[in-house]
């Protein structure tokens, strides 16, 4: 894969256009762009999971000049981004979730409590969360107004968990888990068209279509025969039919520039987890580029993160800490996590520290991938917003914001000028709810929302964080 | 209560029961009222009390068994094992294309349900469809004698043998009439016979009729009784579509009776093709995945790598499903037997020499180390720190996974971190705050004595008889349960009564039935009572209670109403 993505230029444009077709749109027709300003709007969520250290995390100055361990990777960047402090779970600290804050995801984007099935009791139910996750209620709002190819992208990277409040953290209209997508190639193939033979597709699209309008109708069939409780999930099924047959429409092709042609590694050995982070990010930044897309999210692992070890770390500059040889290699980030979440070990707790700093580091990739692709005097990253949020505050007690620390959230890019960054921003001593916070991405994005997630809790976006 | 302390786990349980909207409560089945009153004396605090759900004979539903989903159960598509081992079966393809689905949702006791789908889900139904079309193309021109360049009547004949294995069932002349019209439409676009038959698979792999487990709905057509019952039938025990004799049982209406269904399900029960269902219960059951993802302290444990985590995570099933077909099949042999299932990476963490090659290796062990399924390394590793053992996860399984009893989480205001390891302490001296501090004790007293009899098994499983220059102490207590409680030491001797107790008998009957009907029990569900008395009355052999719930009314439904 190309290490450099240079800015996007017509030029550079018009050659990667061979790769430029797939089973999903595509056909030639140039992206209408206007100036400054004219440049649409987007927001990318990325997760992350198991809390911090507050001294470590936090910024120590409010205009982000003094950046701690873990955060000063992002110094580059700090006039782009806002640390949003203060929030807290509140609709999860009155859920009864199981497992703490290792079910908190299943409230994090949705603002809701979560339906009994997922949280842990033994019910079967295959409905997660109380409501959509608000990057899926943006991208039907958008939808709504503007014919784009595909409503929004989700992918993961090491994604094992498959309980819907832990392994999921988007949640489609109905409460669904909606699985992230984890293998760059089929993204790749998917979107971009990369390993197939342009010659056969158009047939395969046409014939695509055909067998779709049938799986259609015995759909329609099959689900006259249900009750209530069942057809929910066959109008979905047929509901994701059209949708995909609306995504067959030529007129909606868009001209993309594919990230890369191949992908030169295993995405699922742990060894290459960052590679694999890297594309799935410059998957979104080309999306975007193209308006593809407007909304996308990028889950790195999962609650808990009992699959993630570091072993990459091992060979990495610490920023002024050493570590002994196996220390990333031989734990997974739940038990650093829990050892080191304290903080006050001597051992244990700067482990955890480099571990937070690697998805610090991981961040700021992302915000440089994003300004690599200029539009009119700015960079796509100035167009968009990038919010960071964990699942917990602070992993070693699972805690969510109300006890101790607050949810470790971060936006980059102002969304074009919509908010005010290079800053700190805290509510005072008291916590917020996070259903505040997700209002204001809402605003953010022009979907204009009186407050997202239960009603139930303080209304209204969070105050000082626009221009 | 209400005058507890703000830090105590008792204003936890306050806290959730003044909770907006679901609240922590006991529940109240036929036994887990008993059962706290039971409890009671032993703990200083209300708080785990609580929250025990009972040891396994009361439903975790709240409602009765008439509105048990028996009669609604989830609609549900294919899971990806279910996919591939029936594109396998349909097609004779080697390939598994579900490897890149969306994995299903499962919860604790295996019951999978599947999210609605997405279009990135339906394009992968697509591309698979349309990778297996093309590989299996020729196969079936082949086997059908059509050549390569079939006519119509031939090309026809293959998809509409196909059809009914498909669908499980004899499609309908409706269904016929309509793919019927997609071949024409097809052939009058410009296609070939060949290759409008591909396209025709493709239509059938994406089909509701393919891709949903209709079996689970009402029937209402008798004459299709016997194929849903076949279909339940094969996807319960084999997690695949019927063969052929079970296709030619259903047609025959053999499986209208009871004893039909018994006569098909023993045979099924006692097929190979029932190994991987066995294996995959206890997988489920005892975590493999854990052991799968379990890390291990590479300066304590260099070797310990993907090839023993492996290993060590297929032993699991390759146990169960020894026990169950091959010995007795009885619930005491699976927790007590002094067996391993070991190959050339394994064997070195049984202290076991002279293994070769990859397959698994069945040896027999002293009865003094090892037993069973709480003895198996790959268990005893899942369930430990990367760098010490842990009384904690291995007594919060006890508790929840053979009693069944659910413990809550440490209370949200409590800062949690466990000890960081002292070689100079035995490791229950690490723990020994979790008896003092009342905060701890109400909830670690039923988990730490349950987890120190496993004391004689290190962080990765091997067996110790010394802790540094410590000798380990084995020594601990059952608690909360109906008739097994008391000092006990060792996992030898705590597996055997573990074995003999209500509790865990209710426990695993509980679990089968859940993993098998798909569905949660009704309270006091007459099906689970019936299997388990079936149980009961064969000394607890795990064949006869699977037997049984298969010919219950909770799996059969509306099947076999009125025809016994």
């Amino acid at each position: 894969m190309s290490t450099k993505r240079p800015a996007w230029s017509r030029r550079r444009f018009l050659q990667g256009c061979g790769a430029a077709t797939a089973l999903l749109p595509l056909l030639s027709s140039e992206p209408v762009r206007g100036a400054t300003g004219g440049f649409p709007k987007r927001i990318l969520f990325v997760y992350w999971a198991n809390g911090v250290l507050d001294d470590s995390w936090w910024p120590k100055a409010p205009d982000l000049s003094e950046l701690p361990y873990c955060t000063e990777v992002l110094a580059p960047w700090r006039d782009k981004l806002l640390f949003v402090d203060s929030l807290s779970f509140e609709t999860a600290y009155d859920d009864s979730l199981v497992h703490g804050g290792h079910d908190a995801n299943v409230h994090m984007l949705t603002g809701k409590f979560a339906l009994p099935g997922a949280v842990g009791f033994d019910r079967p139910e295959a409905r997660g969360a109380g409501g959509p996750s608000v990057d899926q209620f943006i991208a039907q709002s958008i939808l709504a107004k503007e014919a784009l190819p595909l409503p929004s992208l989700t992918l993961g990277v090491r994604v094992r968990n498959n309980r819907p409040a832990q392994g999921r953290w988007i949640y489609g209209p109905d409460g669904s888990p909606i699985a992230p997508q984890q293998d760059p190639a089929e993204v790749l193939r998917d979107l971009f068209g990369v390993g197939i033979d342009p010659a056969v597709l158009a047939r395969i699209r046409a014939d695509r279509r055909s067998v779709l309008d049938l799986v259609g109708k015995d759909l329609e069939q099959f689900s006259s025969r249900l009750g209530q409780h069942d057809r929910g999930q066959v109008e979905a099924h047929l509901a994701a039919i059209r949708e995909l047959e609306r995504q067959l429409d030529p007129e909606l092709a868009r001209q993309c520039t594919a990230p890369a042609t191949e992908v030169p590694f295993d995405p699922q050995d742990p060894a290459f987890f960052p590679q694999t982070t890297e594309l799935q990010m410059r998957i979104i930044a080309s999306a975007f580029a193209c308006d593809l897309t407007r909304v996308a999210t990028l889950q790195l692992s999962d609650s808990g993160g009992d699959s993630l070890t570091f072993p990459w770390l091992e060979e990495a500059d610490h920023g002024g800490l050493s570590f002994p040889a196996g220390t990333f290699s031989g734990q997974q980030h739940h038990g650093i996590a829990h050892a080191g979440g304290g903080g006050e070990d001597p051992v244990t707790g700067p482990v955890k520290r480099r571990v937070d700093r690697w998805f610090g580091e991981a961040f700021a990739s992302l915000c440089s991938i994003l300004s690599e692709y200029v539009e009119g005097d700015e960079t796509l990253l100035d167009h968009t917003a990038v919010v960071w949020m964990n699942n917990m505050s602070n992993g070693a007690g699972h805690h969510m914001g109300r006890y101790r620390g607050s949810v470790p959230t971060v936006i980059a890019g102002s969304c074009c000028g919509h908010f005010r960054t290079g800053r700190h921003v805290t509510q005072g001593t008291s916590k917020v709810s996070h259903t505040r916070f997700l209002t204001s991405l809402c605003h953010a994005l022009d979907v204009e929302v009186a407050t997202f997630g239960d009603p139930g809790y303080t209304t209204g976006p969070l105050p000082d964080l626009t221009a | 209560m209400k005058d507890a302390p703000a830090h105590t786990p008792a204003s936890l349980a306050l806290q959730h029961v003044e909770g907006r909207r679901r609240t922590w409560h006991a529940r109240d089945g036929a036994w887990g009222g008993r059962l706290i009153a039971a409890l009671l004396p032993l703990l200083s605090g209300p708080a785990c009390t609580a929250q025990l759900e009972g040891d396994g004979s009361a439903g975790a539903g709240t409602n009765g068994p008439e509105s048990r989903a028996t009669e609604n159960p989830q609609l549900r598509r294919l899971t990806r094992s279910e996919y591939d081992n029936s594109v396998r079966d349909l097609l004779g393809t080697v390939q598994r294309p579900a490897l890149n689905f969306a994995p299903e949702l499962e919860d604790s006791s295996g019951i999978p349900s599947t999210p609605a789908p997405t279009s990135v889900d339906v394009q992968r139904y697509g591309t698979a469809a349309l990778e297996l079309s093309e590989e299996r193309l020729a196969a079936l021109l082949e086997q059908a004698n059509c050549g390569e360049d079939p006519e119509d009547a031939c090309a026809q004949s293959v998809w509409q043998a196909l059809a009914p294995r498909a669908f499980r069932r004899p499609p309908t002349s409706e269904e016929l009439e309509r793919y019927g019209a997609l071949y024409s439409a097809f052939r009058a676009s410009d296609h070939t016979a060949r290759e409008a038959l591909a396209l025709l698979i493709q239509a059938l792999l994406q089909s509701p009729q393919f891709l949903y487990r209709a079996d689970r709905l009402p029937i209402e057509d008798a004459a299709l009784r016997g194929y849903a019952v076949a279909s339940r039938l094969s996807y319960a025990l084999w997690q695949t579509m019927p063969d052929a004799e079970l296709f030619d049982a259903a047609a025959s209406g053999a499986l209208d009776t009871l004893p039909g269904i018994e006569e098909q399900a023993r045979r099924l029960l006692g097929d190979a093709r029932a190994r991987r269902m066995i294996a995959r219960f206890h997988e489920v059951w005892f975590e493999r995945d854990k052991v799968d993802g379990a890390a291990k302290s590479p300066l304590l444990f260099p070797e310990f790598d993907d090839e023993v985590r492996t290993a060590l995570g297929d032993e699991l099933g390759e146990l169960a499903a020894h026990v169950i077909l091959e010995l007795d099949g009885r619930l005491e042999t699976l927790l007590t037997v002094p067996v391993a299932f070991v190959n050339v990476a394994s064997a070195p963490w049984y202290g076991i020499s002279g293994i070769g090659g990859r397959d698994l290796q069945r040896v027999e062990m002293p009865a003094t180390e090892r037993s069973g399924l709480l003895t198996t390394a790959g268990f005893l590793a899942a369930h430990a720190n990367p760098n010490q053992s842990s009384p904690i996860k291995r007594g919060a399984f006890v508790r929840e996974r053979l009693l069944c009893q659910q413990l809550p989480p440490p209370p949200p205001e409590l800062f949690v971190a466990p000890p960081t390891p002292d070689p100079a302490l035995p490791t229950r001296e690490r723990f020994r705050r979790h008896a003092e501090d009342p905060g701890c004790s109400s909830c670690h007293q039923l988990i730490d004595p349950l987890g120190f009899t496993f004391e004689a098994y290190d962080a990765a499983g091997r067996y110790r008889t010394h802790e540094g220059s410590t000798p380990v102490d084995t020594s601990g207590q059952i608690t909360g349960t109906l008739d097994a409680n008391g000092p006990v030491s060792g996992v030898p001797e705590l597996a055997a009564r573990l074995a003999a107790s209500y509790a865990v008998r209710r426990c695993v009957a509980q679990r089968w039935f859940r993993f098998t009907t798909g569905q949660l029990e009704g309270r006091d569900d007459p099906s689970l009572e019936q299997s388990y008395a079936r149980f009961q009355e064969s000394d607890f052999d795990i064949r006869e209670l699977i037997l049984g719930i298969v010919t219950s009314d909770a799996f059969l439904g509306s099947a076999l109403r009125g025809k016994r």
